[in-house]
């Protein structure tokens, strides 16, 4: 066997090496996830979380058959499904913030059964 | 002579030195041992250096519930069961087995390599128990907490070991 300080020295070298690819290891692996990201969200600016989960849903492409596709409703219908699909409190709240349910409302015309 | 726990403790606070001396302490039998299985001067010294790598980085898992020495052994086989493995593919893939031995270590070791070389087609724990009880003379004791297995088991493994390779010899003999 050489001189016993040769040893400890290549030992501590193989150390330092091990440590060193340790290190490259994590680095590369990082730098992938990294890549992945951006490659990923590259199109998107996000300002909110919201928009992320977003973007995620839209790169999902989804297909659907035409009767499952819902035609745009007319006023009375939106409203109709809104008392017949919705809680109460849902409905308050989605008539309180939508100028288009409140539109609905006002133009329905009552008529006393 | 300080004790292995006292070194290994001091490295874990960060005592450098202390892991050196730990290595001076055990250098010796961890070479000789590899080096009497692989019988390749510079192979031997490699194996020994990445033995204490090994160490540098997995002493912080090192419980103190077995003796340090018996830890370090189950890492020396590790090593050197990885080592044939490796030279094993290297064989396959059209590379020669390392052969380098003088003439006189031949004839003095010619029949312990034999017997060495049929190790390699015995299950894992009957090599491990040939290697040890070969060519370290441990007691079944020692080997068994080597190995995590009970001195009884040790004892029948290598006796099952034994008549393996017995096997194996009158096979090779065309008996």
């Amino acid at each position: 066997m050489v001189n016993k300080t040769e040893f400890i020295a290549a030992v501590h070298q193989k150390i330092s090496k091990k440590k060193q690819q340790r290190i490259n290891t994590v680095t590369i692996a990082l730098s992938i996830c990294l890549v992945y990201g951006l490659i990923l969200f590259q199109d998107y600016s996000f300002s909110t979380p919201d928009e992320i989960w977003a973007a995620v849903y839209d790169s999902a492409q989804l297909e659907v058959y035409k009767w499952e596709y819902l035609e745009e409703m007319t006023e009375e219908e939106m409203y109709l499904y809104l008392i017949d699909e919705q809680s109460d409190d849902e409905f308050i709240e989605l008539a309180d913030n939508s100028n288009e349910i409140f539109g609905a409302l006002q133009s329905i015309i009552w008529k006393e059964k | 002579m300080v004790d292995d726990k006292t070194l290994i403790l001091e490295f874990l606070d960060g005592n450098v030195e202390s892991f050196n001396t730990l290595i001076l302490q055990h250098e010796g039998w961890v070479h000789d041992m590899i080096y009497q299985i692989v019988k390749h001067k510079e192979d031997a010294e490699d194996l020994c250096q990445d033995v204490f790598v090994k160490v540098y980085f997995e002493l912080k898992r090192f419980r103190f519930e077995s003796a340090f020495k018996t830890w370090l052994y189950r890492i020396v086989i590790n090593r050197i069961n990885n080592y044939f493995r490796k030279q094993k593919l290297l064989n396959w893939f059209g590379h020669e087995l390392k052969e380098e031995m003088t003439c006189a270590e031949y004839n003095h070791s010619a029949k312990k390599d034999k017997i060495y070389k049929m190790t390699y087609q015995l299950p894992k724990t009957q090599r491990n128990i040939v290697l040890l009880r070969i060519y370290q003379d441990l007691p079944f004791n020692t080997i068994g907490s080597i190995l995590s297995i009970t001195e009884n088991s040790a004892k029948v493994s290598f006796y099952k070991a034994k008549e393996n390779l017995k096997e194996y010899l009158n096979k090779k003999n065309g008996k």
